[in-house]
């Protein structure tokens, strides 16, 4: 009971692992036996982290789950909408993005949706830039890109795709309170 | 910008031209030579403030030498900015600190504004009153209002208004300085004399304040100043905003997803969705929910349509879905399946799938699907506010509630309170009401019960016609009151009025809160307009007999925001004379809602409502029922869905 009391009154009863502790628990043999695709997603700045796996698909979007409910919707990896986490990500339009990580044009624009206090949609636009970052030294096998967008909340996104194309880590903004989400693919679509 | 010590956003006595953000609810505690103020102000509007001042006074001098050692005082103050501030003009603003009281604060004031440079602004003002305490000079609104009528201490509660603006004026001004975001500057020239307090109190000694104040965090300021030559003083503010929710859009699961061959009602259920009715006709599913979790209606939709997608038979192409509640039913609103798949992650999918939906009338002839039970337990406190013995009285509880939906629109309600712990029963105040004690003996029911029958009620709800629902309750309806009450309610398809009649015939429950009744027996009854504006603002007008069987009405102004908060103010007039009423004059309060899913970001359809009254006497009394129609249709209507569609894809 006074465990209870100290819940509510300090919102601590989820005591918070660090993502890499979270992360170092999954070892390679698990993630070897695993039967579906999954990801670790960790958000930084509201301090959670959590695994999730596929629950549904509606047409490219497919909608990843954890194990409380949370949901993040990808459309070839990049975050078209988020659920539970609080300041969550309404919609977001990713033609431009998309476009430009298949080699098209590297400026374009953007739009993010989130929900506002009194329930209306607040469409946001950004300008975006999409370029390969070279700011580190780097596994030549991978590439880094790099999106810079500029708006009403400027964001940066991260990319890291493999010598296969495929999206394997990222660093993907929702919300100013959610901040950056960092999604790992541990185990893709075979 | 801070709030000063009558809690109004200004210097440190004195008001300021500019307002707090729209719809700023703030708390201000603030004390000086042990003269504690207690301020709840709201941003009602853009322009508009009010605020509920709680006083407790020390060594306020009165008429003919006597000093009170303590007196609690209540007031209410309206703040109203004309002009807006613009780079050649400053902000003006008009005000009145002592609407509705004993004016032990009475005062009125024209204050402007201006921000010389970002983190620095100049105001000054010339104020009536209290504000005209030093420097006053002759009213340049002319003769008729040159003389100010001295202050009766009398019981308060009746609007002063031959006072206001009559009298000397006086200049009074002040800078503020915000040498970083979180620290503030002020120094004011205060034309307040302190004409009760000095120099019983304190011994003022300067007209000028000094003052500190520091944000904490958002929301949370301190305050220090120094005052009147004389004494320092210290002030605490608590700010929040209905529109800024702490937890944004929450921490609902995301929508379920649903294996094929789920049974609909299932389905539906994982999503908090009690399946009343289904059936398809023309390759079209109408199904009606009764929704227990979702505190937005759009929201509830937004599953239902969802779960509907997954698992509903390949033929059928369109759905259309009901919110329902006992006996009562709101428009269908109509989906296209295909719509579901495509908008649900399309980037302005919001307002495409609203632009695609349709409202039509529910189908009849749904296979109700009853009986339902339901209960919970939650925790209760019942405060009791401004008693001058304890001006902070509370219980403390479990509460058990249940509901069984017996047939189509037969519902029975029942809370039983268990008392754990509390003052209540400390209450000795015996009612020296001239009135029928119709509410004033509460004290005795806090005294005698301890497990208590709160509800214990029948309810029949039907909509006869489409616009029109009706309600027979009979039954303990609350803590005094059981018998038979009867209601109408008209709501015309997209108007913002609705009209409701209500009939009651009821006899006062025994003290103890078991099942007995006393012996008096009333008739009492309303004829209600109901009235919901734009931007939030509604107004609800009743007028009939009330408890006592006095005849009058009652006026409710309120801010409704979407996201289920709710601010308003009420008053009553009755033909009972003020004299006989008591202290305070007429019935009047503050009523607030605070959605608990607001509070805890978790999707709850249930609230925190209080009413606040400065004193509960006998005139101008209804009886409470759970369960009155407006409440209970407005989630269910176009209008409130509209309202919420942006949780749709939620």
């Amino acid at each position: 009971m006074r465990w209870l009391l100290f819940c509510l009154l300090f919102a601590a009863c989820t005591a918070p692992i660090p993502p890499a502790a979270l992360r170092a628990q999954l070892t390679t043999d698990q993630i070897a036996r695993l039967q579906v695709p999954m990801l670790f997603v960790s958000a930084p700045q509201i301090k959670t982290a959590a695994t999730l796996i596929p629950v549904r698909q509606n047409g490219p979007v497919r909608i990843w789950q954890t194990r409380d409910g949370a949901q993040i919707a990808t459309r070839d990896g990049l975050v078209v909408a988020t659920h539970g986490l609080g300041f969550d990500l309404a919609a977001s339009d990713l033609d431009g993005i998309a476009a430009a990580i298949a080699g098209g044009p590297g400026e374009y624009k953007r739009t993010l949706s989130h929900i506002m206090g009194d329930l209306r949609t607040s469409v946001q636009p950004y300008r975006c830039v999409l370029a390969p970052d070279r700011s580190k030294p780097q596994n030549p096998a991978i590439t880094v890109l790099r999106e810079d967008c500029r708006g009403p909340d400027p964001f940066r996104n991260l990319y890291h795709i493999d010598a296969k194309g495929r999206l394997f880590w990222s660093q993907q903004w929702v919300s100013p309170k959610v901040g950056h989400l960092e999604i790992e693919v541990i185990r893709p679509d075979k | 910008m801070r709030y000063n010590t009558f809690g109004a956003s200004g210097l440190i006595d004195m008001p300021v031209a500019s307002s707090a953000p729209d719809a700023e609810l703030a708390f201000t505690l603030s004390s000086f030579a042990r003269q504690t103020r207690n301020t709840l102000t709201f941003q009602a509007s853009p322009r508009l403030s009010a605020s509920f001042r709680y006083a407790a006074l020390r060594k306020i001098m009165g008429q003919h030498g006597v000093i009170y050692d303590r007196i609690l005082d209540r007031s209410l103050a309206l703040h109203y900015r004309i002009l807006d501030e613009t780079r050649r003009r400053p902000a003006v603003a008009v005000g009145v600190a002592d609407f509705i009281g004993t004016g032990i604060y009475g005062g009125e004031y024209l204050v402007a504004t201006k921000a010389l440079r970002p983190d620095l602004a100049v105001t000054l003002g010339v104020g009536w009153g209290r504000y005209a305490g030093v420097g006053g000079f002759a009213n340049p609104l002319g003769p008729a209002f040159a003389d100010r009528p001295d202050r009766v201490f009398a019981q308060g509660g009746t609007i002063t208004r031959n006072a206001f603006f009559r009298g000397d004026v006086a200049f009074f001004g002040g800078v503020q300085w915000q040498p970083t975001p979180k620290l503030g500057v002020t120094l004011e020239y205060s034309s307040d004399r302190y004409p009760y307090e000095d120099p019983a109190a304190f011994v003022r000694r300067t007209p000028f304040n000094f003052g500190l104040n520091y944000t904490l965090r958002p929301g949370v300021q301190v305050a220090a100043q120094y005052l009147y030559g004389a004494e320092f003083g210290a002030q605490l503010t608590f700010a929040l905003n209905p529109t800024r929710p702490p937890h944004g859009s929450g921490y609902a699961r995301g929508p379920a997803t649903v294996r094929a061959g789920t049974p609909l009602a299932r389905a539906l259920a994982a999503e908090g969705l009690v399946l009343t009715g289904a059936q398809v006709v023309d390759g079209r599913m109408d199904i009606a929910v009764q929704n227990t979790r979702f505190p937005d209606s759009a929201q509830a939709i937004g599953r239902a349509a969802r779960v509907l997608a997954q698992i509903a038979p390949k033929g059928i192409d369109a759905f259309a879905i009901t919110l329902d509640a006992p006996g009562l039913r709101g428009p269908a609103v109509v989906l296209q399946r295909s719509d579901l798949a495509t908008l649900e992650f399309a980037p302005n999918g919001t307002a495409q799938i609203g632009q695609q939906a349709e409202f039509a009338t529910a189908a009849a002839g749904f296979d109700n699907r009853y009986p339902v039970f339901d209960w919970s337990l939650r925790p209760y406190i019942t405060p009791n506010l401004f008693d001058p013995d304890d001006p902070l009285r509370a219980d403390v509880g479990i509460a058990l509630d249940a509901q069984w939906q017996l047939a189509a629109g037969v519902i029975g309600r029942a809370t039983v309170q268990q008392r754990l712990a509390g003052n209540l029963d400390q209450t000795v105040r015996k009612s020296d009401s001239a009135l029928p004690h119709v509410r004033s003996d509460f004290a005795l029911y806090e005294r005698e019960g301890n497990g208590d029958i709160a509800q214990l009620a029948l309810h029949w709800y039907a909509q006869p016609l489409r616009d029109v629902a009706t309600r027979v309750s009979i039954g303990l309806f609350e803590t005094m009151y059981g018998g038979m009450s009867s209601e109408v309610l008209w709501y015309p398809g997209g108007r913002d009025l609705a009209f409701g009649i209500e009939l009651n015939a009821l006899r006062q429950r025994d003290y103890d809160g078991g099942l007995g009744f006393r012996d008096d027996a009333m008739t009492s009854g309303h004829a209600s307009i109901y009235w919901q504006g734009k931007g939030g603002y509604s107004a609800q007008l009743d007028a009939g007999r009330y408890l006592a069987g006095d005849w009058g009405g009652t006026l409710t102004l309120a801010r409704q925001f979407r996201n289920g908060w709710s601010l308003g103010a009420f008053a009553t007039l009755t033909d009972v004379p003020f004299e006989t009423f008591g202290e305070g004059s007429f019935d009047k309060g503050i009523v607030l809602t605070v959605p608990l899913s607001w509070v805890s970001g978790r999707p709850r359809r249930d609230a925190l409502a209080t009413t606040l009254r400065p004193v509960t006497r006998d005139g101008g009394a209804r009886v409470q029922v759970d369960g009155r129609l407006y409440p209970l249709t407005a989630p269910l209507r176009a209008r409130a869905i509209n309202d919420s569609w942006g949780m749709f894809w939620r």
